[in-house]
């Protein structure tokens, strides 16, 4: 960052701060001007700049406190994350996150600030029209506890901006959807999916058979998939090819009791979708607290809950719910909370796209990407489009095949660790490659990201830049399209990128980050872990330049 | 054993060829002895529990530490200088097992945790001995008696049953924290040879010493129709009071 345009947003940041304490705007006044400012302030003379900007914005309640978590990486360091507040609303996609010592001193600090709102914050549309609204919308009724927040929302990267409703809801189409309801008139501004899944379409055949250990609790004769050991709480719920019970619990309108805990009676269980289900998930969490003293999804050891056999893997049930259920057959994915639901396949015989579907649950890197949204949704809280979207996705891909690193042998072949995504399940050659996006149709470098509005803005598409820095920072090699080589760490020397990435993304990024901001926060984490020019920031700088970001 | 020698050696050289002719009156002999016994022979034991699908193999090493010891022998003379008898001998002490366990993890095959501790191990030795005697005075205050029989030694035993351990997660390691024990007691039948000496006061009553071996094997009952072979007894020298009548 120059010194020059360091000068000219502290001129917005001040000129927010003078509109936050200014009188309110009339709602049909003109409109100011508005502007995104991106902080990465990682050097003591950017913070001497950007702290007491923030700090005012706090004092002022134009930032809110929102998570403050202990930094598991560093003892007596904690991460604090404050959202954006513009009269006492909330601006979607607006928010900092500082790293602090024991002593309260910020260290550094990422973020994304709107200025030159001037909006009025009063809404014209009540919130019990905006919910009868996206119930037409969403085809299905939302429950009692699923409630619109009024909020802030940027246009074209806070051009302009529109006081706005925002509902996450469920669809007949088992789809999760953002609506944001313009607050003045009703209409609706925009939607998008939030269906943080690992993939899309097709697959068949069974679980991989192989025997493991599985964590349960009860007693003989009765055995019910709740791991009792790990500190969370880990259920596996048997859905029991009940499509319609396992929308309605999504959708709020139905709670899951005992009777829906998948369970065996001789402890002896068959059933792979739930084995694996169960014993990856406990896994996912084992490895997040070993690598990263992590605890959990929440970092607070919120339960994990997976949801398996949502429909029956059967041609008939493929004909009757194909169409209405998709992601309940060839998708996985969270559903916030701490809920994953897998997606069954395909019956033998079925394929799609030429690929074989076996239970998403049986490949462990997908447990693990789908978990690790559930990190990202209470960390970061990457928006699901764009480019915030594709690192979303790139991170739980990241941490989905360092899982598989974890405890599987490298190698080729099932259960085997590898750089492909799903590959286990989905035969075959998986769903991405990280070692070789352009294999899978998806972008290697920058230049060749995808410009689209479809799969929101290319979130499992280009989520193939970061993936392949990723891959680069570790394994080394030449980039395709730029030419450029990297040397890595090594695989043996993966830890170090792999705690690079999640520092950076749990702790560093803003909701609506970009790659670029990807870049500087994992550069900082580099250093802050093992120093500047050390050979994790070199493998770092080289891999994110190799694919194009600066 | 070579205790036991020495002592038939001095014996048969301290008496000359003419004490072999002195009287020995008295019938009815009894001792009373307090000594040692020496250190047994250690043992060991191996045994695995089911746990978390797999087996934890535990195994425990046993000393056998010398330690106090009570008898009492009583004989009577039945014809000539040959004496029948019986003795009781009683000796315990406590000993650390060494305590050795791997232990399966409860998430991953084949990923054992090893852990070791001690365990306080009481062995308790009561032997019953059929004492067969040959009396010899070697001169008029000392006597000696050789004898030899079987023997019955009833064998206590703590045996470890259980290991018991902390672990917490995520289980990559454990701590040992005690173990379970239980007492076993079995009998097994063996021999016993020694020589006792006496230097009498008066008439009838004296002072001597005393030099035994013991030796039996008992199989203690472990649980689960698994037992464990011990040898019990050991080389006991005591000394103790003497009546002659």
């Amino acid at each position: 960052m120059t010194a020059s345009r360091r000068t000219s947003v502290l001129a917005c940041i001040a000129a927010a701060l003078g509109v936050a304490f200014g009188p309110a705007p009339s709602a049909q006044g003109p409109r100011a001007p508005g502007r995104l400012t991106t902080f990465a302030a990682g050097s003591p003379q950017d913070l001497r700049q950007w702290d007491p900007l923030a700090d005012a914005m706090l004092r002022s309640g134009e930032l809110r406190v929102r998570q403050v978590r202990d930094d598991t990486q560093f003892p007596g360091r904690r991460v604090e994350r404050a959202d954006q507040y513009y009269r006492g609303v909330r601006v979607f996609g607006g928010d900092i996150s500082r790293q602090m010592d024991e002593h309260g001193v910020v260290l550094s600090m990422f973020g994304n600030v709107y200025t030159g709102i001037g909006i009025a914050p009063n809404p014209a549309v009540t919130a019990d029209a905006v919910k009868a609204t996206i119930n037409q919308l969403a085809s299905l009724e939302q429950g009692p506890n699923n409630a619109p927040e009024l909020v802030v929302l940027p246009i074209d990267d806070g051009a302009s901006f529109r006081l706005a409703w925002r509902m996450r809801a469920v669809t007949d189409r088992m789809d999760i959807v953002q609506y944001f309801l313009d607050a003045e008139s009703g209409s609706l501004l925009r939607q998008y999916s939030d269906l943080q899944t690992q993939s899309s379409v097709g697959r068949g055949t069974g679980v991989l058979g192989d025997s493991k250990k599985i964590s349960v609790s009860g007693a003989a004769g009765n055995f019910t998939a709740r791991d009792l050991l790990r500190p969370p709480l880990v259920e596996t719920d048997d859905m029991k090819g009940d499509p319609i019970r396992t929308n309605d619990y999504l959708n709020g309108r139905v709670a899951l009791g005992a009777t829906d805990i998948a369970a065996d009676s001789d402890n002896n269980w068959t059933d792979g979708a739930v084995t694996d289900a169960h014993v990856y998930s406990g896994f996912t969490y084992d490895y997040y607290f070993k690598r990263f003293g992590r605890r959990g999804l929440d970092n607070n050891n919120i339960r994990i809950r997976n949801l398996v056999n949502p429909v029956r893997r059967t041609p008939q049930d493929v004909a009757l719910y194909l169409t209405s259920f998709p992601d309940f057959f060839v998708n996985a994915f969270y559903a916030g909370g701490g809920i994953m639901v897998y997606g069954v396949g395909l019956p033998p015989g079925f394929t799609s796209g030429g690929q074989s579907w076996n239970h998403l649950s049986g490949a462990i890197d997908v447990v693990a990407h789908e978990l690790t949204h559930g990190v990202t949704d209470f960390s970061s809280g990457l928006i699901y489009r764009n480019e915030s979207g594709a690192l979303n996705e790139a991170f739980s891909d990241m941490m989905g095949t360092s899982v598989e690193f974890f405890f599987q042998p490298a190698g080729s072949g099932d259960l085997k660790a590898d750089y492909l995504c799903g590959e286990d399940v989905v035969k075959p050659g998986g769903l991405r490659s990280m070692e070789n996006p352009q294999a899978y149709g998806d972008p290697d470098h920058y230049s060749r990201r995808f410009l689209g509005t479809a799969d929101n803005g290319g979130v499992h598409i280009n989520s193939g830049i970061a993936n392949h820095a990723f891959y680069l920072a570790i394994e080394g090699g030449t980039n395709r399209t730029s030419g450029l080589a990297v040397q890595g760490v090594g695989a043996a020397n993966r830890e170090q990128i792999e705690r690079v990435f999640y520092r950076a993304f749990t702790q560093m990024l803003p909701s609506n980050a970009t790659f670029a901001l990807a870049r500087a926060a994992t550069l900082q984490a580099a250093r802050d872990l093992f120093g500047a020019n050390s050979n994790a920031e070199r493998a770092v700088t080289q891999a994110w330049t190799a694919v194009g970001v600066e | 054993m070579r205790i036991v020698a020495a002592a038939v050696l001095a014996v048969t050289i301290a008496a000359p060829a003419s004490a072999q002719d002195r009287q020995w009156p008295e019938r009815t002999w009894v001792s009373i002895n307090g000594g040692i016994q020496s250190a047994g022979t250690a043992f060991d034991d191996a045994f695995e529990v089911p746990l978390y699908t797999e087996s934890e193999r535990v195994t425990v090493q046993y000393p056998v530490k010398g330690g106090g010891l009570f008898g009492a022998h009583a004989g009577y003379r039945i014809w000539k200088r040959l004496t029948i008898g019986a003795g009781v001998t009683r000796y315990s002490r406590r000993a650390d097992a060494q305590v050795q366990a791997q232990l399966p993890h409860p998430f991953f095959d084949n990923q054992f945790r090893a852990v070791e501790g001690t365990a306080s191990a009481l062995r308790g030795e009561t032997a019953a001995n059929v004492l067969i005697g040959w009396m010899q005075p070697v001169s008029d205050r000392v006597r000696v008696i050789l004898t030899a029989g079987p023997s019955f030694i009833n064998v206590e035993q703590t045996i470890v049953t259980a290991v018991e351990v902390a672990e917490t997660y995520p289980y990559d390691t454990a701590a040992f924290t005690t173990a379970s024990t239980r007492r076993e007691g079995r009998t097994g039948t063996g021999f016993n040879a020694g020589a006792d000496v006496t230097w009498m006061f008066t008439r009838h009553l004296g002072a001597g010493g005393i030099v035994q071996i013991t030796r039996a094997r008992a199989r203690l009952a472990a649980g689960n129709d698994r037992t464990i072979t011990v040898d019990a007894g050991g080389v006991q020298a005591g000394a103790g009071i003497r009546f002659f009548f």
